[in-house]
């Protein structure tokens, strides 16, 4: 219970943030996907369920704000928390170096579905500018993603003494 | 960790979750998830907003001060103050002048607007929309045009009580139906995955050239007829298609975008008679 409900508080405070217009400094297809850095982080701190769940419901809302089909996010969001689990698991890449390739690869799945989507819905011509707006994506959302991360550990463990293991 | 069968399922049944719903729901225009989610992040947004604008002209002024050396307190605050001042009253100017261009643009139409403020933008930035301080509360309904003094901004996709998400031209899920001015040529202006917007369907016969500029037609029923879309930027001939490529670009600057007039008038309602234009 106590792993959900510190999950439910970031999601709202950064989907919060992510929704509030970044100001003139940065457009807004390039800004960083901190939802996505969210699920990369409870894929590796919190149970399977409970990030599965967050990873779902996480999408939803964003899919919600933004001008995507419904839950489209949801299946972007389970498909990196699945990945980013077994990657983990698997190559045990639990430390900063491996975050960041956790965040590129994430966005990069992410992006990549995306527009996969979009493409099947509207037809549109595949250029270099997709790839590179995708590159760019996951530049910022690796470099914002590794910052958040610190952030969301830090809390994690101040939260985990005074709740309790 | 190895994960149990069970936990692996979970996931996949989470994601056949998704794919059905991505495939069946589409985008719901006004569904009563979206509504609950609007009405709970609409404070925020507007107090994120608040924020933003009141102390913004404040902070540039603090950090333009950091630079100036003055010989003493008394007149390093009496610069502050009067640095403060400025930026406030030019801040207000240009809120002024913005509010004043719009006002005249309200006045020259014929159809009742509403002015809203643009308080958020996409969640995560791979669709284009904004999120407008304006709902049903106000008369805000989905699929309501949505514009600027320099042309036109989008369409509502999601409404609740207080709160709209606005689809941008520049969206490639959004279509209008445009005209080219000098030429009179009809197509219909998309938005673009790479930049700016497209044009389809103008025959390869077409006289438009770089430069022209492209405003509505009024014949999708949504867009009033008239309005600036942008001017053309590129015109190639497509390899295979039968069609122009052509390149716009928006009228609208979206980056800049702080307040904005919601046409309250819905589909079909515009009057698109031929010899009506000379007196709009």
């Amino acid at each position: 219970m106590r792993e959900v409900l510190f999950v439910a508080v970031v999601g709202v405070v950064v989907l919060g943030i992510q929704v509030s217009r970044f100001g003139l400094q940065m457009p807004a297809a390039y800004k960083p996907d901190l939802m996505l850095v969210t699920v990369v982080w409870s894929s590796l701190r919190v149970r399977y369920a409970t990030g599965a769940g967050y990873a779902f419901v996480a999408g939803l809302l964003v899919s919600l704000f933004s001008g995507a089909p419904t839950a489209l996010f949801s299946l972007v969001y389970c498909l990196v928390f699945g990945l980013s689990g077994y990657v983990n698991s698997t190559f045990q890449v639990d430390r900063p170096l491996g975050w960041a390739l956790l965040l590129f690869i994430g966005a990069w799945l992410g992006g990549g579905v995306i527009a996969a989507v979009r493409l099947m819905e509207v037809p549109s011509t595949m250029d270099w500018s997709i790839i590179t707006w995708m590159m760019l994506k996951a530049t910022t959302t690796v470099l914002g993603g590794e910052l958040l991360m610190l952030v969301l550990d830090r809390l994690w463990k101040s939260y985990s003494r005074i709740m309790g293991e | 960790m190895p994960r149990s069968t069970l936990e692996v399922a979970f996931l996949l049944l989470l994601i056949a979750v998704g794919l059905v719903l991505v495939f069946s729901s589409g985008n719901s225009e006004s569904g009563r998830l979206s509504g609950a989610a609007f009405t709970v992040m609409r404070p925020f947004q507007q107090a994120v907003h608040y924020v933003q604008s009141s102390v913004g002209g404040a902070w540039k002024d603090y950090v333009a001060l950091r630079g100036v050396k003055t010989e003493n307190d008394r007149l390093r605050r009496e610069i502050s103050d009067l640095k403060r001042e400025k930026a406030f009253l030019e801040n207000t100017e240009k809120e002024n002048q913005r509010l004043k261009k719009l006002l005249e643009f309200k006045a020259q139409r014929e159809f009742p607007t509403v002015a809203a403020q643009v308080i958020g933008e996409d969640s995560v930035g791979w669709y284009r929309t904004l999120l407008l301080n304006r709902g049903t509360d106000d008369h805000v309904q989905a699929r309501m045009p949505v514009t600027v003094a320099e042309g036109v901004v989008g369409r509502v996709v999601k409404v609740s009580g207080g709160m709209s998400q606005v689809m941008l031209i520049t969206d490639p899920d959004l279509s209008v139906d445009c005209r080219i001015v000098r030429t009179r040529d009809r197509g219909i202006l998309t938005g673009s995955l790479a930049e700016g917007c497209v044009v389809r369907y103008l025959d390869l016969r077409s006289q438009v050239l770089a430069g022209d500029e492209v405003v509505t037609s009024g014949l999708d029923g949504v867009f009033p007829p008239g309005l600036p879309l942008g001017k053309v930027k590129t015109v190639k001939k497509g390899t295979q298609s039968p069609f122009l490529d052509v390149l716009v670009t928006p009228a609208a600057d979206f980056s800049r975008l702080e307040e904005v007039l919601l046409i309250l008038k819905l589909t079909g309602g515009f009057d698109i008679r031929p010899g009506l234009d000379g007196k709009r």
